[in-house]
């Protein structure tokens, strides 16, 4: 894989809606605060502020083509990417064909979703493939995070035992990064490491779910549901 | 029976309209009661991500816009048609941009279902379910993606019966039609 980045441009697209208070966040500048400082220079853009944006030059697309490596960091949603980040991908695409863009740009996915199961995500990494591949862009891999809830938005640098894994694979993957080389395996398992086993998980989830429908003054009330018997 | 078809067709892709129209009107013939929506005629925001549609008004999103309209009419068909060109490998936007929005049909408890963990429905029912997948020519790589989408989904929305299938640019109305035959066969339409 031709993968050696020579510029130093890296965009970093959060894809969660939840912006600065998400796990997408939270991870995305993680690997970016790792990368090689003199090597590279990151920018980052929330996705569900510029898709919707009413501009007709699509400036924010041509700057994330200008871009020598992009990294899309976003929640899973319905088994897939949110719809917002799937309208990002399709300009980005239609508009690299258009202007027949001959810049190499890689490209790198981290998906994090609620379920304890890192693979639960694995199509959405591959639809990112497809669509770096599609785009002639350099797939570098993709990184599957499981119960990514419990990151919040927090800073992950100041996390301590509880995210160790985390850490290792987003520390490999910057010095990949900073070799010019592809995610290496072993960073792609380390973030495949449950956090928590299902069991456990779903105890405690639900717990944390019952505590705040009751906090919210919901009893059987969470349970509702609305389009019964209803036209 | 009351059958659903979300047409998921974005602008720039003509070709979907030949091949929607097949299908339309295969539905239409099969005597059912059919309702579609042409997605991206309607107004539907992204989900927040806010989880209101749990734990502020159960079971509706707090969005009010057409996003609540499909999470409704999810529920009160008995099939439901996600008409989709395939993008690669997954939905496009515009069918994506309502199936997000389908989180206020489910819980937000979680389950163990096929050994993995799972929402718990919101409903005890829900409809069976066909994904129509249109490429402009054959690509495994991209249909081998959008089937296990597909599969996915149905762990998620548990549906009794379900059928996918792609359809391509360069089919003949009639190839089509025999193509759809199977899959309404599927899902008990005919």
């Amino acid at each position: 894989m031709k993968s050696q980045i020579k510029n130093k441009k890296v965009t970093l697209l959060v894809g969660s809606p939840r912006k600065e208070k998400s796990a997408s966040e939270a991870l995305g500048l993680y690997l970016c605060k790792h990368l090689d400082p003199v090597q590279f220079i990151y920018q980052k853009m929330y996705l569900r502020d510029q898709v919707y944006k009413k501009d007709k030059n699509r400036e924010w697309i041509q700057n994330i083509l200008q871009s020598d490596l992009i990294i899309l960091v976003a929640p899973l949603y319905v088994d897939s990417l949110p719809s917002f980040v799937i309208k990002t991908l399709e300009i980005i695409h239609r508009q690299a064909k258009k202007e027949n863009h001959e810049k190499e740009i890689n490209f790198l996915a981290i998906i994090n979703s609620g379920f304890p199961e890192s693979f639960q995500s694995q199509i959405a990494l591959d639809i990112c493939r497809h669509f770096a591949q599609k785009t002639d862009m350099v797939w570098l891999g993709g990184l599957a995070l499981g119960s990514g809830m419990f990151l919040g938005g927090k800073d992950i640098g100041k996390m301590g035992w509880f995210v160790r894994n985390i850490k290792k694979s987003l520390d490999e993957t910057a010095v990949a990064l900073n070799q010019g080389i592809p995610i290496p395996e072993s960073a792609i398992a380390l973030m495949q490491k449950a956090l928590f086993g299902k069991i456990f998980f779903q105890w405690f989830a639900n717990l944390g779910f019952k505590q705040r429908a009751k906090k919210n003054g919901l009893k059987n009330e969470a349970y509702r549901r609305p389009y019964i018997n209803k036209e | 029976m009351k059958i659903l078809l979300l047409d998921g067709t974005c602008k720039d892709q003509e070709y979907n309209d030949r091949l929607f129209q097949v299908v339309l009107h295969r539905l239409q013939a099969s005597g059912h009661s059919l309702k579609v929506y042409d997605l991206s005629q309607l107004t539907i925001a992204p989900c927040l991500g806010c989880f209101g549609c749990w734990f502020q008004t159960p079971g509706e999103c707090v969005i009010r816009d057409d996003g609540r309209l499909i999470a409704k009419e999810l529920i009160q068909n008995d099939v439901v048609v996600f008409f989709t060109p395939v993008v690669f490998g997954g939905y496009s936007s515009e069918l994506k941009k309502a199936l997000d929005r389908f989180i206020p049909d489910v819980l937000p408890f979680f389950r163990i279902h096929h050994n993995e963990i799972h929402h718990v429905p919101r409903y005890s029912h829900f409809p069976d379910l066909i994904f129509l997948g249109t490429l402009t020519e054959k690509d495994q790589s991209l249909e081998h993606t959008f089937y296990q989408l597909t599969q996915r989904n149905i762990l998620n929305m548990c549906p009794d019966y379900f059928s996918s299938t792609v359809i391509y640019e360069h089919q003949t109305g009639d190839e089509i039609k025999k193509h759809l035959e199977k899959v309404l066969k599927e899902v008990n339409i005919i």
